[in-house]
């Protein structure tokens, strides 16, 4: 199964509440009303399921306190030094930011490293403060380049700012025709495929 | 202001494209009558764009009319006719004119203070000006100079957070959008402000990074990126330009959303244009080096590839 939060285009730190506009927001795009007397009726329907599946699976993972394969992503950081940075994850995944904050500004300057930096970008990005979250989190891949979460998060900052100004006249025009609307599902996919998911599962 | 705020030609209508002229020629007529001729010459694209939000805004109706001026006498032009929303952008024009001068003032040092200390009685008639023919807008140039004093105080501190000081210049444009609007035109100009003003900052502080380093002076993104920041030939390096053409997108997303919210206008499609192709364009184009700075040239190519301009066939 795909990871949820990837599906839902979140990050692992979104508070519910982003987790449920992002959910509708998707549910109004791939409503199958918009897609009826077309031919993509059935793949809006199939992306419509595997969106209510992921919102799902996130809304238990996070009642249940971690169930899903997802929360073991996070065992395998070390823990050098003496700041928790499993502690800070905990308090962002909450929701905590003003705490984590506080918490990653105290870490002494020598516990620094990669993930510090990583968790800082997290919160930054939280307060929107993209331009200073991109600093941290390039330092991040930085200083340990293997890292895939690192990466995937830089990545994500990266396939966000590319889809900006997509909505500028490809939607509400009446102008809008089948074209328009395969240029916009390709592009859709390519942006799944970018976070490892996928729209059109054939190309 | 800059001028960092301006629309992607190519994309738009040509109607929009007249109306845009128009409204830009009907401020600076505005300017004249409110402020006074000189401050004419303090027009930018950016008050341009201020125009825009307060016309949409506006419950009068925006009229356009062909009228010549001293400017360009041979032809006649599509104005905008006399608006509150022009003689208010006028007066904010005027308010902040003033406010970042005196502000200039008290920051410089050496020759560099002879700018603001020359433009002392331009500024000051336009002010005075601006009080006897739009007195509701008095208050504006306090509240600007408290904005700029905050904002003096953090690069005097020596911030290394470019987002924070550039919220402070956002909540001074956002007051400036959304000032004596009630309900949510307030809430939807004060965050078109704020965004604006956001990203007006941060494309100053990247403009000015190699020539802040150099003179020794505050700048925002070498204090973020510290050795990092310029290369041996005291160029931004890679790493400063990718990141600027990334975030500044991203910046912009809560823009973009604010400026959906605006109501249904003739001049909205314009105000999107600026939002997610115009500034988009500026950034990139800053970072590469091409500054079109204060030069009152409109954008007629786009400096990316023609495939991001979306909407486009492939």
């Amino acid at each position: 199964m795909k990871d949820p939060y990837s599906v839902l285009g979140i990050s692992r730190t979104a508070t519910d509440d982003e987790i449920k506009k992002a959910y509708r927001d998707l549910a109004r795009k791939y409503h199958p009303d918009n897609y009826a007397n077309t031919n993509l009726a059935d793949v809006a329907e199939e992306k419509m399921k595997e969106i209510n599946e992921a919102y799902e699976a996130v809304q238990q993972e996070r009642k249940g306190g971690g169930t899903g394969s997802s929360s073991s992503s996070y065992s395998s950081y070390s823990t050098s030094g003496t700041t928790s940075f499993p502690q800070i994850r905990e308090l962002i995944r909450n929701g905590h930011y003003a705490e984590a904050e506080l918490k990653i500004d105290a870490t002494p300057a020598g516990d620094r490293g990669a993930e510090w930096n990583y968790l800082k970008g997290c919160l930054l990005v939280q307060r929107g403060y993209y331009y200073d979250a991109l600093k941290y989190i390039e330092v991040a891949c930085y200083l340990d380049p293997t890292n895939a979460e690192y990466r995937e998060a830089k990545n994500r900052m990266h396939v966000r700012s590319t889809a900006y100004g997509s909505p500028y006249r490809t939607n509400g025009g009446t102008d809008m025709d089948c074209c328009g609307l395969c240029t916009n599902l390709i592009c859709a996919d390519a942006c799944c495929e970018c976070c490892g998911g996928d729209l059109i599962s054939c190309c | 202001m800059f001028g960092y705020v301006r629309p992607l030609v190519p994309a738009l209508r040509v109607r929009e494209y007249e109306w845009y002229r128009a409204v830009y020629c009907g401020l600076c007529r505005s300017m004249g009558t409110v402020s006074g001729q000189f401050s004419r010459l303090t027009l930018s694209y950016d008050f341009a764009f201020l125009a825009l939000v307060r016309l949409i805004l506006s419950d009068e109706e925006a009229e356009f009319a062909a009228h010549r001026c001293a400017v360009h006498p041979l032809r006649t032009r599509l104005m905008a006719e006399e608006h509150p929303a022009l003689r208010y952008t006028a007066a904010a024009a005027a308010c902040l004119a003033e406010a970042k001068r005196s502000d200039d003032m008290a920051d410089e040092t050496g020759t560099a203070r002879l700018k603001p200390m020359l433009l002392t009685p331009l500024t000051g008639s336009m002010v005075r000006h601006t009080e006897r023919t739009e007195p509701d807008t008095a208050v504006l140039l306090p509240c600007i100079k408290e904005h700029l004093t905050h904002l003096a105080a953090l690069e005097k501190a020596g911030c290394a957070s470019p987002d924070e000081a550039a919220q402070v210049f956002g909540s001074l444009l956002g007051d400036l959008f959304a000032f004596r609007l009630t309900g949510s035109a307030a809430a939807v100009a004060h965050s078109i402000g704020a965004g604006t003003g956001r990203f007006i900052y941060l494309c100053d502080a990247m403009d000015d990074l190699a020539d802040d380093v150099r003179k020794g002076r505050y700048n925002p993104l070498a204090r973020l990126w510290s050795d990092m920041a310029l290369n041996a030939d005291g160029k931004p390096t890679e790493l400063v330009k990718d990141s600027f053409t990334t975030g500044i997108p991203l910046e912009l997303e809560r823009l973009g959303l604010a400026a959906e919210l605006l109501p249904e206008h003739p001049l909205t499609e314009i105000v999107k244009n600026i939002v997610y192709l115009g500034m988009p364009d500026m950034a990139k184009r800053i970072a590469e080096g091409h500054s079109p700075g204060s030069r009152r040239k409109l954008v007629h190519s786009p400096v990316s590839a023609p495939e991001t301009i979306h909407g486009s066939q492939q």
